[in-house]
Formats: C-alpha cells, structure tokens, sequence
C-alpha cells in the first residue's frame, strides 16, 4: 500500500476544512493505442509534461488537501513518478498524495467501491480523472456543491462540472459527446444522453411538462469532474451496474424519484478545462497550452520541476536551454523544443512538440506532430500529423504520413514512406489485456493476431518499414463487450479532425472505382447459380495477398469477412423456406437465432450476412423474369420492405449497421454486376428504415483501416460507389428533417 | 399611410370567443365590457399610443355594424382611422384564415393584434425587437398576472374549470440571446411517450432554453413575405398553431437560389428528384433579400453570422423573435378567469389607455347616488348611473352603467355589468353578472355567471353555477 496514510490525531474537529480528490489515473480503455501499452496515460508528456501533473497542479490550485490517485494499469509507473516529484518533498505543498494500486479494477465503479471500502472519504471529494488539463477553480465548484447540499438542496449527491464547447470545437471528444437537459434556475441535471452518431434524440415528454424552465445543452464538453458527496462511493457499492460515471448518472436519474437523489451540474464558461481522452483531443489540448489557453499551465511558467528554464519568444516558440538550432533551420508558430535537442539545418519545424534530447537531422519538415523525449529523425524526414514516442528512430528519407503513431523504441527506415494511420510498436504485439474480451471480434480476425502477426509481419516488415527497422504493426483491440455503457471503441482517427487534410487520401483509388462504373450492365448475371454469392471461405488470407483484382486495384479476399458458407447456404435456405411459407416475422427471427447457435457464429456474421442473403432471396423470387439485375433490385425492395422487422431486429444500433454495409460492400466486391448498383441496395435498406442514415454517414465517414492497407482500399473504393447516394443523402439532409415536420404540420 | 414603420395594424375581432361562452351569447365578444370600455378599445388604444393611426379590424358581417357604431361614437376617444373588414358569417375561420382573407389589402408588413388584447405595454418594444433582429415574425409572450397562475377560483361550473395547461407552449429560446426563438410546441401536440431534437437543431442552436411560462399575447408582427406566403398556402389556419411554429421551424432552412435557367419554382436541392417540390417559406425570403443585403448581412459587425461562412446570410433568412413582456399588466381575456381578472383590473388601470391630456373620471362617477353608510372601495369601479342603496359595502367590483344596487348587499370581487339591478341584502361574490340581470332579495350568489335578462329568484343560495337561458346558450356552440 500507499507509503502515506498517517490519520492527522485532531481529525475530527478539522473533518470539513479538508477537500479531498479522487484521481483515477486510468481510463479503462485503449484509445491511445501502442502508446499506452508501456506507459500509462497519466504519464505520456503533453508539452512535455507528464499529463497527471497538470491535474494535480489543477488540484493544488484549487487548495484540494488530500489526494488519492487510483491507478491500474501500469500504476507501478506512475507511483514511482508521484514518489519523485516535486509534491512529494513536503516542502512546495501542503498537498498529501496517496498513490492506491489495484490490478482487479477495470472501471471507475470498481474503484470508486475499493475506496468505499477502504472508507478514505470523510466529505464531499472531487472525483477527476488523470488526464484533465484545467486553470478553473475546482474549489468553487466544490462550495457551490457544498452549498447545495446545506442548502435547500440536501439530496443532491452529485455536481458534474462542464465546460462550454461549441458542437465542432476541436477540444471536444468525439466519442464523449452528449446531449443532456438542465433545468434552469436550480441548475439540476434532468436527462443524460451520450450522442455519438444519433441523429434524433428523444426525450422524454414528461421532462418538458413538469418542468417550466428546461436548458437543452449540445454546446458542453464533459471534464470528468465531479464533486460527490460522501455517500457516493456508497451508492456504487450498493449498486454493481455502475461501472462508470456516466451509468452512475444515468442511473441516479432514472430511480430519482424512488431514491431521491439528485445531480446537478455547474458549468464553467470562460476559464479552461479539458480532458486528454484520445489522440484528438491530445492534439487539440496541446494547441491550446501552446497558445496559453490554459495559462498559468503554459511550459514557460509550468514544467514538472527538473526541467531547465524555458524561453518563451514570438509566435509561441518555446525553447528550453541547451537546444541546439543549426544554422537555416527554421522554428515556426506553435512549436515547443524540449532541452538538450539538436535541429540540423534546413530544418523546418511548425505547430509541434519537440521533446528533450532528441537529435533532428538536416532538411527535415515536421508538422502538426509530437515528438516525445529521446527521439532521432534522420536527414531528409518528413513528419507530419504524427506522434512519436520516447526513442524512436526515423532512418534517412522516411516519410511519415498522417496519423501515424509510433510507439517507445520503433525504428524505421531507410527510404519508406509510412502510409497514412500506420501505428506501430518495437515489438511484436501480445495480447496482454486478457480481461478483455475479444473472441467476438469482427473484420480483425484477432484470434491468429499474436500468432499470425508475428509470421506475417517478419515477411513483411522491412518491404513496409524499412531495411534496419524494428516495427510492428499494432492492431487496435476492438471491445465487443456488449455493455452499453462500455466506452465504444470506434476507430476515430484523430487526424482526420485536424484542419488542413482529407484531400489527397483517395488518390490510388480513384481510376481504378472508374473502371468499375464503366462495366456497369446487366450481362452475366443469368447464369450465375443462387449459392453464387455465398463466398468462397477457404482461401487463406496469406496466399490471397498478392492477387491483386485489376479492376478493383487491391485484392478482395483480403478484406471480405470471412462467412460460413454452410451456414450462409442454410441462411438463405431459410429464408427461402420462411418466404414460400408465408411465416411470420416474429419466428423468421427465432429460426436465424437458432441457425446461429447450431453453426456457432458470431452475431456480426449473422448481420454481414443477412443483406447478403436477403439478396439472394430476391434473386430466387426473380428468377421468373430472368434475374436480371433490374428485376433482383425490383425483389429485393419488396423483400426489404416485408422483411424489414427481422432485418432491424439485428441491426438496431449503428454498431450492426455499420456491420451491414460492410457485409453489402463484401457482396457488390464479389459479385461485379451489382457494383454500381451498391447505392440504390443502400438505399432500398435506407428506404426500409433498416439503415439510418447516420450510420450511413458514418460508415461513409469511417476511417480507412490502417492494418489492412487492402482494406483501406476496399473501403475508399465502395465509398466512391455510394457517393451519388451519400451526396443525395447530405443535400436531402438540410431539407428532410424539416420536411417531415413541415407535412405534419400541413396535415392538421 | 402614418403607421409607425409603414406597418399594417390588424385588429382580428372576428373570434366567437368559443372559450368564454357562457358570456358572450347577447353581443359580440370584441365589445364585452371590461372596465367603462368594450374590450376592443383595449387593443385600439394600445396601438394609438404606439402611434398607430390606421388600424384594420376584421370582423364579421353580422357584427360590423354594431362595433363601427360602437367605436365610432364620441365616447370612445379613439381618434385612429378604422376599417372594417368583413368575413362572411357562416365560415368557422381560424386566425390564419381571416389574414389570408384580407392579404391583398396588406402590402407591408403587418402588426396583428387579438381584440381579447388587453395590455398597458408599449408596442414599440415589440417593433424594436422585430427590427433589431431582422426578424420574419416577432411575438409577444407575456408571463400571466401572479392572480392568475395562482389557483382562482373561476365563477362558473366547476367542471369546466380547467386549468390551462392544455394550452401550455414549450418555447425554446437561444440560450445567448433569449428573444430568439428556436422551438415552439404546444403541448397537447407532444402526443408520443418522447420529444424529439435533431442533431441538426442540436448543431445549430447548441443550447436552447425551454419554457413554458409564457403565453402568446397573439401579437404578431409579421413580416410582408409571410403574407405572402400564407396567402398561397391554403392549408395554415391558425397563426399559433400552425403558422409560428411552421416559421420556427424552417428558420433551419438554408436558400437554395433559383438557378437562373430554369425560371420555375425549382429551388429543390437534388434536382431532378424532388422537381415538384413547392415553394417554401425559405424561397419567398430568399426573393425579398437580394444580393446587397446578404453582402450587408456578412459585413454587419451586429448580424449573427458575423465572423462565419459566407453562407451564413443565407441559412439567416428567416428569424423568429419574440418579445418577452414582463413589466405592466398584459392579459388575452379569452377566458372567464382572464376576462374577469382583466376586469377588475380597471379601476387601477383604466387611465394608463387613455390619451395622456385625458383624465380618467374618478372611479365613481360624480352624481352617483350613495346613500349613507355605504362603502365603494378604492379598488372598485361604477359605470354612470349608477345608484346605490344603504349599508352597501362594494369591493374589488366592477358596476357597469344603470345599474340599482339595493340597500345591505354586499358585492366582492364581482363584474356587474350594464342596467343590473340587485335588490336588498344581496351578497354576491366572485361573480359574473350580465347585462339587465335582476337579482332579487336576499340571494346569496357565488362564483357564479349570471347571463343576461336573467332573474334570480328571492333568496336563492348558488355556488359555481351558470344561470343563463339553457336554449339560448345552447344554440351557440351550434351556430
């Protein structure tokens, strides 16, 4: 246990003049890929600043007493860190830091339960995570929680503090947004709704009858600090479903009237506070503490202790002593350069980070990207838009494309460019997170990962990376653990959120797509066999990769899941059967489960598969009028629409509707003749309300794998097929919504 | 024309006030009295102080006649030019629908104000508002009297006592600048279990504040496109209900010029896919503004796309704005409760509409026969003629012309209106007496509604009843 739990003796009579602090030093989730394997993420640099000192600096600003940090993952790293620092030494603060390590937590529930039974809160605490980055006052919020409390409002266990965001703003977490009702004057939280790729968000009525004053916000970011009232770890305790804050709000206000807990909110306008929750926002946050937003936490006034003096000049460029700037090379705005750094000449460096002691070669460019401590850049590098961890080493002549990620130790090089998205780590990846789940894993295939990885990358390594690199390519764990409240892990690539790009990433592509309109026409499809497009699933993928489509530029087997085929011929059998026989939905539905468990899929391949089959459905009923590619569509918007409860039945949330566009994507790639017919299939799905259309968007949106470059192709391929649609789709946009409205209103 | 802002007013006194019908079966309801005044003086007043000195009023063929002789004598120290306009009787018409009817005789833009109106606030507050946003549609809301929201007792049957909160309107307002208004629903219309917001509404007004406190004073400043605009769709009918939410709504609306080729109303985006699409509220805004005023609107330092795209004029083609009254007394008395509440009202506010070199006769008219011991209090008022008995005690009541008040009665919190005569040791309390009712002695009445010509026996005892001629007042929801 923590090295400092000295209970002070006149503890009593001081009880309500100590603020306490509850940091929870992990996120439970692996948003910041390769990177926080080795480090946890309280620790990664942010300017060149161990991100957890931000907060706790935030929290001795805010005269916070006593801090408890919760850390998990890696929580050796970061009691070692708290141990050195300056906090420590008793001297620079009054600020006690006990360090709590647990191995079991895996989420903030389950900590907030271990301090419940530890029994550390004596009052109301401020509960934060250890990523905030903030010059606010917490202390305010606290009083003004403390005064609700003694106040009028003695049943208020809970004030969440948000910090005003316009929709858009690039400190806003794309995965964190969300959309919640204040009431007006007493401030209380009414309804709490995350809003990730929702288009429509109903609430209910009964809030807007019974109360006169409501606030709808989309305008707030959430920064993870909460003032708790003691009974707070308590009611975690009493309730195991609570696994994060959010499900504690979510549930706090659902039994509010049995219980008669209430949440209230406080909302902070002009000071700043943020949370360093993905590679996104890390980039936007440290804009904002170059550009002195967060000011007094700036690096020329703000470093963690035993960092040299740092000079702040023109046009926010930082320099720590003893950096080294050869003549012609060139600091322009926004760059911070660590001490003990090397720039050769004609280097150009702009809106970056630089850490200590790296070494930058000649006629390099680096833009838009964090380099930490430690790392080499050889001559003739480009860098842009990517973050480098402690001692990685870029050979000569590397470009580094947009996104990429580069984890402690990497090296590559010479002479490669690096494809855009490319995460990489010095070692082969284990899978070392055995709590989570990942045998339901969808297009990654994880089971053979570790093993496949290893073999297939070793081949490949140096033609990708460079002939002296050691690099590995990192696969993203996708939790398909299927509790809502779980953080949904959705391949957000942060740098598609930066100002200046998206121009350039569809280049390859773009003939080839044209090509594939061109053999438009309904010629071959007569002849072709129902069971013809079930796909062929014995092929391996490592045979298949270099078997390049020409009409398609990549390989499709590369990036086709993998389906059943038995299961996927009695699936269309079934449905067959259920059409002739007329049977109801209701048991359609019960015969696909029952299929599913008796072939031991997967659900996401019982969803890849259902528009697929469904199609094939149509071709059967077609059959009369000589299949032809008109008269299948034709069927298959009759089916659609007959069938659309059981198709919704499975395709409820965006997750499996995302699922389903890839399985008709894997279909248009097998079967050519109905390439150019994949948006009028979205569409007719669209039409049955089967598909939204913001997981529409949002598949169209989605970033391109960057495991599987095949894949990537694949992906920009089909999009340039569904663009017509897509496009109708944001032109209809701006007038649908209204446009339904509007006839119902003309209807009265 | 002299209007302030070249500004049609639009008084619309064609109601059948199907709210209050246990009152109104003897005269129209525009000229009910309230107060000394019928009740549409109330609106003519209010816009001749704001300067209005042409007003439009519609009405019905059957009631023009009487409300012009009314309006037009000399008591009235109304000095505006009137113009009645007519609709036919017959038609059961909704307020939309009578502007529609008169929309050729407007050309500007239009004040529209209910003849029910009765409010002592400045309608150049209004007009500043509508003004300073560049609005397309301005509305009064106004917070209901603290007497009204609390729970008074109305006269009249219990049963039909029922709070207004079916006529409750969330109004959602931008958060950054409350005249905006950004939702409008009433609430009987939120019929499903869920509201819904789009994260478009979400992504443009990111933080809206939702009330439902305010009342719509049914004062519309409209705009000359939204005329338009109504006269060619056919199936609006009521402004609040259908028209300002239909404006709040397509404020999202973004315009989508009219490519010059093809002259037809194909404004529609996509295309050929939608090519019937009828014109939209957005299409008549976006012919009113040309190019100049969307260069202002992008350089005005004050216009709220200020600093954003270049497209943001367009998006900003239609306003909805409202303005918030909070100080003085504003009442729509469309209801038994409001109109007696407005009622009483009177003695204290009576001179606040009358021309600022006029005084307001004292509360009881000199010449008022009082015999002695009896109290008139200070909170009450009498018409002329009035005359009144011993040991009478009189409060917070209005008495309207020739009415006999007999000695010992006592009358609180009441409207007596024109020739009612009450006999001997009456009481009657928070209640609605008709015109030419006869009370006789010793009835004890409360909150009760007293139609016309009506006699109430000796010594009966009523609570919260309606006395009036059954047949007669049931042939009026028929008519």
């Amino acid at each position: 246990m923590a090295p400092k739990a000295k209970k002070q003796p006149n503890e009593n009579l001081k009880q309500e003049h100590v603020l306490q602090a509850v940091i929870i030093a992990d996120t439970f989730n692996v948003r910041f890929g390769p990177v926080t394997l080795k480090k946890p993420r309280a620790l990664l640099p942010l300017v060149n600043v161990p991100l957890i000192d931000y907060t706790l600096e935030a929290l001795a600003a805010s005269q916070v007493q006593e801090v408890f940090v919760f850390c998990c993952h890696l929580g050796e790293q970061i009691r070692e860190h708290i141990r050195n620092s300056k906090w420590q030494d008793g001297r620079s603060s009054s600020m006690t830091i006990t360090t709590l390590l647990s191995d079991s937590c895996i989420s903030v529930g389950d900590a907030l339960r271990e301090i419940d039974a530890k029994s550390l809160i004596r009052s109301d605490f401020l509960l934060i995570t250890g990523n905030l980055v903030a010059n606010v006052n917490l202390s305010q919020v606290v009083e003004e929680h403390k005064q609700r409390t003694q106040g009028k409002d003695k049943s208020s266990v809970m004030t969440l503090m948000f910090k005003t965001a316009q929709p858009g703003h690039r400190a806003r977490c794309r995965e964190d947004e969300m959309f919640l009702l204040e009431e007006g004057l007493s401030k209380r939280l009414l309804y709490f709704q995350k809003s990730q790729d929702q288009r429509k968000f109903p609430i209910p009525k009964d809030i807007m009858l019974d109360h006169e004053d409501v606030i709808v916000h989309n305008n707030l970011m959430d920064c993870h600090v909460c003032v708790c009232s003691p009974v707070v770890p308590t009611l975690f305790t009493d309730n195991f479903d609570y696994q994060t804050v959010h499900s504690f709000v979510k549930g706090i206000l659902i039994n509010e009237e049995i219980m008669g807990n209430k949440i209230h909110m406080s909302i902070i306008q002009d000071k700043y506070a943020a949370r360093v929750s993905n590679l996104q926002t890390y980039d936007a946050i440290s804009k904002d503490v170059i550009c002195r937003w967060t000011k007094p936490l700036v690096p020329d006034m703000f470093a963690s202790g035993h960092q040299k003096r740092i000079k702040n000049g023109r046009h926010n460029v930082y320099c720590s002593e003893g950096v080294t700037l050869l003549r012609g090379s060139t600091l322009g705005n926004n760059v911070v350069v660590g001490g003990g750094t090397f720039i050769g000449s004609g280097t150009v460096i702009s809106q970056s980070v630089i850490g200590q002691n790296c070494q930058i070669g000649e006629n390099v460019r680096i833009h838009n990207s964090y380099l930490f401590d430690n790392v080499v850049i050889e001559s003739n590098c480009e860098v842009d838009m990517s973050l480098l961890c402690s001692g990685v080493r870029v050979l000569e002549r590397v470009r580094i494309g947009k996104g990429c990620v580069l984890a402690w130790e990497t090296v590559v090089g010479p002479d490669v460019k690096l494809a855009d998205g490319t995460q990489l780590m010095s070692e082969p990846q284990v899978d070392e997170f055995d709590d989570l789940d990942m045998s339901f894993e969808g297009d990654d295939k994880p089971q053979s990962d570790a093993a496949n990885s290893r073999k297939v990358e070793e081949s490949m390594d140096t033609a990708s990376y460079g002939a002296k690199c050691q690099a590995y390519l990192y696969k993203p764990a996708v939790e398909s653990d299927s509790d809502e409240e779980e953080e949904i892990e959705e391949e957000e690539s942060w740098w598609l959120y930066a100002a200046d790009l998206r121009d350039d990433q569809l280049d390859e592509s773009d003939d080839s797509s044209e090509e594939g309109e061109d053999d438009e026409d309904d010629d071959e499809e007569g002849a072709e066999g129902a069971g013809e497009f079930a796909l062929d699933s014995d092929d391996d993928d490592e045979d298949g990769e270099d078997n390049v489509d020409s009409s398609l530029g990549f390989n499709p087997k590369a990036c086709l899941l993998k389906v059943d085929a038995d299961f996927y011929k009695e699936l269309v059998a079934t449905l067959a059967r259920a059409d002739s026989e007329k049977i109801k939905e209701e048991n359609v539905i019960l015969e696909i489960n029952s299929l599913k468990h008796a072939f031991t899929v997967p659900i996401n391949e019982v969803i890849h598969s259902l528009p697929c089959a469904f199609i094939d459905l149509a071709r059967k009923l077609a059959e009369s009028s000589g299949s032809t590619v008109p008269s299948v569509l034709a069927a298959f918007k009759s089916v659609a629409s007959r069938y659309s409860p059981v198709m919704c039945n499975y395709m409820k949330d965006s997750e499996s509707q995302l699922t389903a566009i890839a399985g008709l994507g894997d279909f248009v790639i097998k079967n050519e003749a109905y390439r150019p017919r994949l948006p009028q299939l979205v569409n007719i799905l669209y039409d049955a309300d089967v598909l939204s259309e913001g997981s529409i968007m949002s598949w169209y949106n989605q970033a391109p794998s960057n495991t599987n470059p095949s894949r990537a192709k694949c992906h920009a391929f089909l999009k340039k097929l569904v663009e017509p649609f897509v496009s109708w789709l944001q032109t209809a946009e701006s007038e649908s919504s209204e446009e339904d409205d509007g006839d119902e209103e003309d209807g009265n | 024309m002299s209007n302030p802002g070249n500004i049609t007013a639009v008084i619309m006194a064609a109601g059948m006030g199907s709210r209050m019908t246990d009152l109104n079966t003897e005269c129209p309801k525009a000229l009910l009295p309230v107060g000394r005044y019928p009740m549409i003086w109330y609106p003519i007043r209010t816009l001749e102080k704001s300067g209005f000195s042409e007003i439009i009023i519609i009405t019905r063929q059957s009631w023009q006649d009487q409300l012009a002789s009314t309006l037009n004598s000399g008591k009235m120290s109304i000095h505006a030019k009137l113009e009645f306009l007519a609709i036919p009787d017959q038609e059961d018409i909704g307020t939309a629908d009578s502007l529609r009817h008169i929309a050729d005789r407007v050309k500007t833009n239009a004040l529209v104000v209910s003849c029910d109106l009765i409010t002592d606030s400045d309608l150049l507050d209004l007009m500043s508002v509508h003004r300073k946003n560049n609005s397309c549609l301005t509305v009064m809301l106004s917070q209901l009297p603290n007497s009204l929201t609390a729970d008074t007792v109305v006269p009249g049957f219990k049963a039909k006592q029922k709070s207004n909160s079916g006529e409750k309107i969330s109004i959602g307002f931008e958060y950054n600048n409350l005249e905006h208004i950004v939702y409008w629903k009433a609430q009987v219309d939120m019929e499903d279990e869920f509201v819904t917001f789009s994260k478009k509404f979400l992504n443009r007004f990111p933080c809206a504040r939702i009330q439902s406190n305010w009342t719509d004073c049914h004062v519309y400043l409209i705009r000359d496109f939204v005329i338009k605009y109504l006269k060619d769709k056919s199936d609006i009918s009521s402004v609040q209900g259908e028209l300002v939410p239909l404006a709040v709504k397509k404020q999202m609306s973004v315009f989508l010029p009219i490519l010059p080729q093809e002259e037809s109303s194909m404004a529609s985006p996509g295309g050929d896919m939608k090519v019937d699409k009828k014109k939209d509220l957005i299409d008549y805004a976006g012919e009113t503004s040309n190019h100049l005023s969307h260069i202002i609107q992008s350089l005005s330092l004050t216009s709220p796309s200020f600093g954003t795209n270049e497209d943001a004029p367009r998006k900003n083609l239609i306003g909805c704005f409202a303005y918030r009254q909070t100080e003085g007394f504003c009442v729509r008395a469309n209801t038994i409760a409001a109109y007696a509440e407005a009622s009483k009202q009177m003695p204290r506010l009576t001179s606040n509409f009358l021309p600022t070199k006029q005084k307001a006769g004292p509360n009881v008219p000199e010449g008022t026969v009082i015999k002695p011991k009896s109290q008139v209090g200070a909170d009450s008022m009498l018409g002329e003629n009035v005359t009144i008995g011993e040991k009478v005690s009189i409060k917070k009541s209005v008495l309207g012309k020739n009415c006999s008040v007999g000695d010992g009665v006592k009358i609180t919190n009441s409207v007596i209106m024109d020739g009612v005569s009450i006999s001997q040791n009456c009481i009657i309390s928070n209640c609605i007496v008709s015109q030419s009712a006869k009370i006789e002695t010793g009835c004890q009445l409360s909150n009760c509604i007293i139609g016309d010509n009506q006699t109430i026996a000796t010594m009966s005892i009523h609570n919260n009843d309606v006395l009036s001629n059954l047949a007669h007042m049931m042939s009026v929801p028929l008519e």
